[in-house]
């Protein structure tokens, strides 16, 4: 009897499922469109830097990228080496899309309440259609495409459960560029939440939320001033650009970001940073609305497990007082409401409720 | 049913942002100053409501942005282009066709302006000219332009009618061209439309496409 009610079941919901599944497939033009929507002809002004330094001269941060193109650029000119950066950036965006809906298809898979998988779906689009692929697309030769990229390849893991992959793909972040730990917030926040809640897996777990923190401190520390001078002296650059990254962008310290920020941005443009903000969080919210509506019953500490839903959200945004590449920075947020939605609806992160 | 009210009320909103976002241009902010653009999108994105909307949002942004300040008191010395440039480097000598063209990237809010273009009254030097005011970019258009004989005080002034959407996909962009063997271009600026001249502006006349250069 139980073989029966199940089968009959099963043919009801595999329809349901596949259309579904159709729909993720088919809103990832939707992407698609936001890549083109922001993706400019040209390589970004100041974008050069990330591929032309390298750790010839010594440890530096930021370093990794041009390190791994070096033996390209000894064959041909930055000029040249342009269209290959352009085809990889836009090879990245794609796949964020891509990893983006493998994700929710992961979530439809594990939901068996119809509301909750129309939700979902419809939380894909929105996500697709937020100003997140644009603003990435936009920043052509910049490496948050990369970043962004590792955070969902780990994410992906993490949900897997294979959370040590997921700490050694970490690792390598925060040698990209050290905003890494930023973007990695939201994720590192949840598994913190999970190692409390469910008292499992505690060690791997810390582990994945840690590695990228320890990392950018090395990566702080070992940098090299001397390094970077002579990276950047011997750099195909223009003089003023070489004289702006390390005015702007090297000799910048943390204390005289935050500085800089208070000083000048908050103070002179709080008026601005509130419209902007509006602006590009309002998918997020809706988000983090989803994920409630989804998964909110079964959440274990309901009102607690909403808040580290909304401060996981809201985690990237710290960056913000350190840098004010303003956009760039909300955009991340609408990936970290998605990251959110996705693990807050994980049974091995926050298993369900038994009233759930 | 709660449950399904709500789940519709959801979906609805997710439906509602998704397709105002779709539309929408990308918006790129930094705290003083944003710029919006559709790269490889169909032109009629540009036309569409969330489009509107989103301009109408940021159009105060760049209400006080230092960069524009900057060009506005200097703008003679952000002109760039083929003419020989003065000692000090902000007055330019068009010579026949020779045409100097800037700032770069200048974002301002929509309204009515008035451009100043002055050039020197000397009696060696004081061809015709034709001056500009049109946005940069893929919606590129010619805003105000006057061709002829520098008037005998040197000053041309152009009133122009920056839109919304003009100012929100487009840089500004301020033009001169010599016409004549010699026309010195010493100041450039621009200021708000007072009352007066609002009132005595035009109505509202087609812009033309700005010509590629």
């Amino acid at each position: 009897m139980w073989f029966a009610e199940a089968s009959v079941s099963q043919v009801r919901e595999a329809p349901r499922i596949r259309v579904e599944q159709a729909l993720l497939a088919l809103f990832t033009i939707a992407g698609t469109v936001g890549i083109l929507k922001g993706l400019p002809p040209d390589l970004i002004d100041g974008s050069e830097y990330y591929w032309v330094l390298s750790y010839r001269h010594g440890f530096i941060k930021r370093g990794f990228v041009g390190t791994l193109v070096r033996p390209l650029l000894e064959r041909w000119s930055f000029d040249q080496l342009k269209p290959l950066i352009m085809t990889a950036h836009i090879a990245a965006c794609l796949w964020i899309v891509y990893a983006c809906y493998r994700l929710f298809r992961w979530a439809l898979h594990g939901e068996r309440d119809v509301e909750a998988r129309i939700t979902l779906t419809m939380s894909f689009l929105c996500l697709m259609c937020s100003q997140l692929m644009p603003t990435l697309a936009h920043d052509a030769g910049y490496v948050d495409v990369y970043v962004i990229a590792l955070v969902l390849g780990a994410f992906s893991l993490i949900v897997k459960e294979r959370y040590v992959e997921a700490a050694l793909l970490t690792a390598v972040g925060p040698f990209v560029h050290e905003s890494f730990i930023f973007v990695w917030a939201p994720v590192a926040i949840i598994l913190l939440w999970s190692s409390a809640v469910t008292k499992a897996g505690v060690g791997k777990k810390l582990l994945a939320a840690a590695m990228p923190a320890v990392l950018t401190a090395a990566v702080i520390v070992l940098h090299s001033d001397r390094a970077v001078r002579l990276s950047i002296e011997a750099a195909p650059l223009s003089e003023d650009t070489k004289g702006l990254l390390i005015t702007h962008i090297f000799e910048q310290t943390i204390p005289s970001a935050f500085h800089h920020m208070m000083v000048y941005d908050f103070r002179d443009d709080l008026g601005n940073f509130a419209i902007a903000a509006a602006y590009f969080l309002l998918p997020a919210a809706v988000l983090i609305w989803a994920a409630a509506f989804c998964y909110g019953r079964a959440w274990p500490a309901r009102r607690t497990t909403f808040l580290v839903v909304v401060l996981a959200t809201l985690s990237p945004l710290t960056i913000l007082v350190l840098a004010w590449d303003l956009s760039r920075f909300l955009a991340w947020s609408n990936l970290a409401a998605f990251v959110a939605l996705i693990a807050s609806g994980s049974r091995t992160l926050l298993p369900p409720t038994r009233r759930a | 049913m709660k449950r399904r009210i709500h789940a519709v009320a959801l979906n609805a909103a997710l439906a509602g942002v998704a397709v105002f976002y779709m539309f929408s241009p990308t918006v790129y902010a930094y705290f003083s100053e944003v710029s919006m653009v559709y790269s490889h999108v169909p032109e009629w994105f540009a036309a569409t409501a969330p489009a509107h909307l989103t301009a109408r949002i940021f159009d105060r942004y760049n209400a006080n942005a230092p960069r524009a300040v900057r060009f506005r008191q200097t703008l003679s010395c952000f002109l760039v282009g083929p003419a020989r440039r003065g000692p000090s480097g902000c007055t330019h000598a068009l010579g026949y066709g020779e045409t100097v063209s800037g700032p770069p990237m200048l974002k301002i809010t929509s309204g009515q302006y008035v451009a100043r273009f002055e050039f020197s009254s000397s009696a060696s030097c004081v061809g015709p000219v034709r001056v500009e005011v049109l946005t940069a970019g893929r919606f590129g258009r010619v805003l105000a332009g006057y061709s002829g004989p520098v008037p005998p005080d040197g000053r041309v002034e152009l009133p122009f009618r920056l839109r919304l959407m003009a100012a929100a996909l487009g840089t500004v962009e301020f033009r001169a061209t010599g016409l004549g063997q010699c026309a010195e271009l010493a100041r450039a600026d621009w200021r708000e439309a007072s009352d007066v001249e609002r009132a005595w502006a035009s109505p509202v006349t087609p812009d033309r496409r700005a010509p590629s250069r």
